[in-house]
């Protein structure tokens, strides 16, 4: 495998933009990427572009042809929120196995407001037996870690404090409110102990990132070359409650990648994961293994995942804050960690972050414990 | 004049509907290989890959794993709002994530056991009953 590194990354500011077409934000992701690569777009050889929600489904063509007409292919990705991830695993696997030396990944979304409707077709008798909303399945979460391990919705409500205090300093972020713990825990109860703040909101975005050898990373931008030090993208293994439990994905993903990298948990300086809602960041704290499994709610009250704490989580307000434009999230992501280890974050600056990992955990459809997760670790 | 009014199961083949008030049962599959359980069933043995599974009916019972009350009404679900999800796990070790019944849920606890009912949904443009299996807490 060839050394893979992040040329240059580019991204629409998440928010709610009736206004503004899926073509025009991904193409402003675009070209931000391709100023900051200082690389002309005939110079792509293959673009990812992620995308979920759009109609008709696809629209990596649509949105691309309004950059430049070269010829190139132009592939659609969907695989729920890891859709942003799994066209930058796409775009590093064609150039760290030789297909292409530069290549693109891409991704956007425009949601609708509210609920997220339920999937079609197989899931039908589930969603008319009213299982589908979401927020009731990280609810499950709370209720169980709470019986377990003593938590209490405070903990989780600190949680939304922290990312939304962050992205108050990200001006790519959807909410850029301080909120207070009050306010948090004042919020409407959606599905009992989940408030409406404990959930990310639904998100309009893009995000771009373009990859390619370190080799020819040398010809063009003078900005620091990311490295991509590991890559890796899983889905569940099934499990059974006859045998013995088995780790988690998220758990068994981000082991692989550490692997990958050689390195471990301590060595990571700065992190940006799936928090669709508060618990599940307290969750993936001990997926990725910063804690023993039942402490991460210590995390948050020690401040350790807060900025000018050990290993900030989510500078950028993460999915609670910087909002949830599923197919854009992943590529937003690795630009926010892009930014932290070239020194070009601004107030949320994580400093001298040298090492940073991404991770998302999406849900796969129909069955419940059947998911997709990526970890990738980005190196200064 | 107005036609019979039926009672229609909103997932084929999920439970057993009662006609004589007799205990519904959850209908499940079996691999003869490997022994794991599906509910909802699968086609085939996602454990051990075996092709062919058996059907079984489950016990009627479970504990509670661990719930939720829904406040806001989902998108498709007409049935009563609010109303409790959770997860029951029953004794053959499979899990689901299912309706509880209606109760006072100021009164649901994990770890609570639970009992197997099949009861009304809502009703359809037809005026049919749409019925659905629900854990309540057993005994009440």
């Amino acid at each position: 495998m060839r050394e893979v590194v992040v040329l240059g990354v580019g991204m629409h500011r998440t928010g709610r933009f009736d206004d503004i077409s899926l073509s025009a934000m991904g193409r402003e992701a675009v070209l931000m990427a391709l100023r900051e690569a200082d690389i002309p777009w005939s110079r792509i050889q293959a673009a990812y572009s992620a995308n979920r929600d759009a109609v008709p489904a696809g629209p990596g063509v649509r949105i691309l042809g309004t950059v430049g007409m070269t010829g190139i292919p132009i592939i659609n990705v969907s695989n729920a929120s890891c859709s942003g991830a799994t066209a930058f695993w796409e775009a590093h696997s064609a150039v760290a196995h030789g297909q292409f030396d530069i290549a693109l990944a891409l991704g956007t979304e425009k949601m609708a407001r509210g609920f997220r409707p339920p999937q079609t077709g197989v899931d039908s008798a589930e969603a008319a037996m009213g299982l589908q909303a979401i927020p009731s399945w990280f609810a499950m979460n709370m209720k169980r870690r709470m019986h377990d391990y003593g938590e209490t919705e405070l903990q989780y409500a600190k949680v939304a404090v922290k990312n939304h205090l962050h992205a108050s300093k990200n001006p790519y972020a959807q909410y850029r409110k301080v909120f207070t713990l009050e306010e948090i825990m004042a919020s409407r109860v959606i599905s009992d102990p989940i408030k409406l703040l404990d959930m990310c909101p639904t998100s309009d975005g893009a995000a771009a990132a373009i990859l390619c050898t370190r080799e020819v990373a040398r010809q063009y931008t003078s900005k620091l070359a990311i490295s991509v030090a590991s890559c890796v993208l899983r889905t569940d293994v099934y499990r059974s409650l006859i045998a013995p439990s088995v780790p988690t994905l998220s758990r068994t993903t981000s082991q692989i990648a550490y692997d990958d990298a050689g390195i471990g948990p301590e060595d990571i300086d700065v992190i940006e994961l799936h928090d669709p809602a508060t618990v599940q960041e307290i969750i993936h704290y001990e997926d990725l293994a910063l804690c023993p499994i039942g402490d991460g709610g210590k995390l948050v009250d020690e401040k350790t995942t807060e900025l000018g704490g050990r290993v900030p989580v989510n500078p950028s307000g993460g999915l609670l804050s910087r909002g949830h434009p599923v197919g854009a999230t992943g590529i937003a992501q690795i630009a926010e960690l892009v930014w932290h280890l070239r020194g070009e974050a601004g107030g949320r600056q994580v400093e001298g972050a040298k090492v940073a990992l991404a991770h998302l955990e999406g849900a796969g459809g129909g069955r419940s414990d059947f998911k997709v997760a990526s970890v990738i670790i980005l190196k200064r | 004049m107005s036609q019979q009014r039926k009672r229609i199961p909103v997932a084929a083949g999920w439970f057993s509907v009662p006609t004589n008030g007799e205990q519904p049962h959850l209908l499940a599959n079996k691999c003869p290989k490997c022994s794991e359980i599906y509910f909802p069933k699968e086609m085939l043995c996602l454990r051990c890959g075996h092709p062919e599974l058996e059907e079984i009916a489950l016990s009627p019972t479970g504990v509670l794993h661990t719930f939720t009350v829904i406040l806001q009404q989902p998108p498709i679900y007409k049935g009563k709002v609010p109303y409790a999800v959770g997860i029951v796990e029953m004794p053959e070790k499979v899990r689901t994530t299912c309706l509880l019944a209606d109760c006072d849920f100021s009164k649901l606890r994990i770890g609570m056991p639970m009992e197997l009912v099949v009861e009304r949904l809502h009703d359809d443009n037809q005026g049919n009953e749409i019925i659905c299996h629900r854990f309540k807490p057993a005994g009440i």
